[in-house]
């Protein structure tokens, strides 16, 4: 077997703010399969702002979903922005909707291919670390 | 210059004899001499000639002639002029219109002619005298006769020269006045057939000129007898087609029948002239229309003799006319019908020449008032909409939008307006038009669709994503490829269900929970044995459709195992869900509380075929996690028994409280 990239996530803490439970559940296993230690899954936003907040666990990266039970994840991904910690969006709408302030910010559109998300991941926290 | 009676002569003239005077005139080597006698068969046979001259008839130009040839020849003089006095303003001017001469030279040069002719006319009481001027004594003179016409009003005269005074008898002047009284006579009568046929003429180049006149002539019956070019051009018929037809032919039949040629001919013989503007016939069966008078024609006894009918074609202008009306009509209509709004006003002023009830309907009655459109529009919409008007005063087209308070009702409605220019000859802008047209259903219907297309496509992604998420699930937990087939089809199959029942939904509406357990118990092909599956439960219990596809599958996932382990694969056992409705619960929100009971099912002892896996998981996890659900799930000695606990729409609360 070839080394693959994403076993560089091994031992990152990646927070998961996804409302669809077979789409968080298969997401964690397929992030855990790589080696990443998942913080959540959270189906809310209140509870992702939560899990940020409490800083209880130190994030390396998140994967949100832009719309978490019909609210936008923004507060969120604002919240992560200012603690210099690299996201990527997942998202079921068209990309084009997003806020101008999150231009920058990769996305991956539904359905997600897993280790396009996981090599996103790691890609924006690798671009984090050079410029901190 | 002397004046003479008619009779009167110069001394000279009495002493004459006719043989000395042939020798004493000396005039030319031609001359012979005659004796009176002579003379006066020859001017009795010139009067006979002259006579029959007359009677011939011929132009006046060539009796003229003749009689100035006749009298020379009679005098044996020199030249014979007929001239004519015409008076030009007050002074009479003479002018000679005719001349003939012997074939013999004259004697001498006579006097000019005009000078004398002036100086006889002098006064008026001399006009019908003749006079005899001398020339050299005793050789020659020259003599004038005034031509008189009927009513002794002067015409010209008879001018001799050269006349050999010698051999000149009193005779011969009454020769010379008995041919100016036939010429007198003569004269006149060409003129009254001249004048005659002048006037005639005149009148047959005007009727025959008229083509867009009809003059039509009929008699005491009304039976046409003249029948004239222009008459023809209108008609059609030739004048041997309808000389001898009654004129009511050319009115059209049904006027025939309201009597309408009778009342005309009435009017005329009551008024003396009838006139009309109506469709007549034509030969080919078309129709004219014809501005015409009927004159009735009397003897001068005061009979009545006929009819005259004169009239104009004018069905070009009719059909023009009808043709405007008939456009005008069809606009109006237009306009009536239209639910567009309809409007022109005068690019300067603003006022308002023209609106259709749609417009009335959508700004009121105030039509004179261009303050009163203006506050029509809401506040914040009025500044563009006067931007709009003055881009079209300068030319433009612009299609704009506006809010409106509706005169009738007061609702706010939003317009689409498209005004354009309409320009005059010298293409300045003179009127502005507008169209416009209430888009508040499809502002909002547009809107409304972007949302749902939207939804539709965040919709299609999440499930693309639970699918994807539901094969890497069943993948993880299936040991071989077909048990991986068989479960994932199933799971689909739910999927489907469910996307069913949430694609019927129209804007707004809920599933309620009786429709989503019955769907999955009869996809699944659940018997529907009262014995075997008794439902119970409060109808219209509304589920928020963002839960609705996670519940369906937790429920599938349960049938699924009641129909491989559980209660709908035993003969005996027997299956109750049951749920009931809380309209407020602690946190405020309306819950539905589900029960799923199985009873009498013997479990299987080998634990591997226990139920559970994806259900329980589901159950367990996805509803709390996805939907906020409290559940449970207890395996108990004759089956399993789980309670589902979500919160539902607020929208069921009045519907299922009378439950």
């Amino acid at each position: 077997m070839f080394p693959m990239p994403e076993r560089s996530l091994r031992n990152c803490r990646v927070l998961i703010a996804e409302d669809e439970f077979m789409v968080a559940e298969s997401l964690r296993h397929e992030l855990e399969d790589i080696g990443a230690i998942v913080i959540g899954p959270c189906a809310t936003l209140e509870q992702t702002l939560a899990e940020i907040a409490s800083e209880v666990q130190r994030i390396d990266g998140a994967v949100l979903d832009v719309n978490l039970a019909e609210h936008a994840i923004y507060p969120a991904a604002d919240m992560l922005t200012a603690r210099g910690i690299p996201f990527i969006f997942t998202t079921g709408y068209d990309a084009n909707n997003l806020p101008p302030r999150f231009a920058a910010i990769p996305r991956c559109e539904k359905p997600i291919s897993v280790s396009r998300v996981a090599r996103a991941v790691q890609r924006a926290m690798h671009s984090e670390a050079r410029h901190p | 210059m002397e004046r003479a009676e008619p009779d009167a002569r110069k001394a000279g003239i009495q002493s004459n004899d006719g043989g000395e005077a042939a020798t004493a005139s000396g005039a030319g080597p031609s001359r012979q001499p005659i004796n009176d006698q002579q003379r006066f068969l020859r001017h009795r046979k010139t009067l006979i000639e002259f006579g029959e001259l007359v009677l011939d008839g011929g132009d006046l130009e060539t009796i003229l002639g003749k009689a100035c040839q006749l009298i020379a020849e009679a005098l044996d003089s020199g030249p014979v002029r007929i001239s004519k006095t015409e008076r030009q303003g007050e002074e009479p001017q003479a002018s000679s219109i005719m001349e003939a001469r012997t074939d013999r030279e004259p004697a001498r040069a006579g006097k000019n002619l005009g000078e004398s002719a002036v100086a006889t006319d002098r006064a008026e009481h001399h006009a019908s005298t003749a006079e005899i001027e001398a020339g050299e004594p005793g050789t020659i003179g020259f003599i004038r006769v005034p031509i008189l016409l009927p009513g002794r009003r002067r015409y010209g005269s008879i001018e001799v020269e050269d006349v050999p005074l010698a051999i000149f008898r009193p005779r011969d002047m009454v020769f010379l006045r008995i041919c100016a009284l036939i010429l007198g006579v003569a004269i006149d009568r060409l003129h009254r057939v001249s004048d005659l046929a002048e006037a005639g003429e005149r009148f047959r180049v005007i009727v025959e000129n008229a083509r867009d006149y009809a003059i039509i002539l009929s008699n005491r019956e009304d039976i046409i007898t003249e029948w004239l070019p222009g008459a023809a051009a209108i008609f059609g018929w030739q004048p041997h087609e309808i000389v001898g037809q009654p004129a009511a032919t050319l009115f059209l039949p049904e006027d025939c029948e309201k009597g309408l040629p009778e009342a005309e001919l009435e009017t005329a013989r009551r008024e003396g002239v009838a006139s009309d503007m109506r469709w007549r016939r034509r030969k080919d069966g078309g129709h004219v229309c014809i501005d015409g008078r009927t004159v009735v024609l009397r003897s001068s006894a005061g009979g009545l003799c006929g009819y005259m009918r004169i009239g104009q074609d004018i069905t070009d202008r009719k059909r023009d006319e009808e043709q405007l009306r008939e456009n005008e009509e069809r606009y109006r209509q237009f306009t009536v019908a239209s639910t567009s709004i309809l409007w022109i006003r005068d690019a300067r002023t603003f006022r308002l020449e023209h609106a259709n009830p749609a417009y009335v309907g959508l700004y009121g009655d105030r039509l004179d008032r261009f303050r009163a459109w203006l506050k029509s529009i809401v506040p914040q919409d009025r500044r563009g909409a006067l931007v709009a008007l003055r881009r079209v005063c300068r030319g433009e087209r612009v299609t704009h939008q506006f809010r409106v308070r509706r005169a009738y009702d007061g609702a706010i409605r939003l317009i689409r307006n498209t005004d354009f220019p309409l320009l005059d000859t010298h293409r300045k802008v003179q009127r502005i038009g507008g169209i416009g047209r209430d888009v508040t259903e499809e502002a909002a219907t547009a809107s409304r669709m972007k949302i749902l297309v939207g939804e539709l496509q965040h919709r299609t992604r999440n499930l693309m994503a639970v699918v994807e998420a539901t094969a890497e699930a069943t993948l993880r937990s299936s040991s071989t490829l077909d048990d991986f087939k068989y479960r994932f089809r199933d799971r689909l199959g739910a999927l489907a269900r469910v996307q069913g029942l949430l694609s019927r939904l129209d804007d707004g509406a809920r599933i309620t929970f009786d429709e989503l357990i019955g769907t999955e118990l009869k996809g699944i092909g659940a018997p529907e044995d009262p014995a075997r599956v008794t439902l119970s439960g409060p109808g219209r219990v509304l589920l928020r459709s963002g839960s609705v596809q996670t519940l369906a599958m937790a429920l599938h996932e349960l049938a699924t195992n009641a129909v491989k382990y559980g209660a709908l694969s035993q003969e005996q056992a027997h299956l109750s869900v049951t749920w009931s409705f809380e309209p407020t619960s602690a946190d405020g929100r309306p819950w539905l509380h589900i029960c799923w009971d199985e009873r009498g099912v013997r479990m299987p002892t080998r634990p591997a075929e226990s139920p559970g896996g994806q259900g329980r998981k589901l159950i367990e996890q996805a509803l709390p996690y996805q939907l906020g659900a409290r559940t449970s799930f207890q395996l108990g000695p004759d089956g399993l028994h789980c309670t589902i606990s979500i919160p539902v729409s607020r929208r069921s609360m009045a519907d299922v409280s009378d439950a």
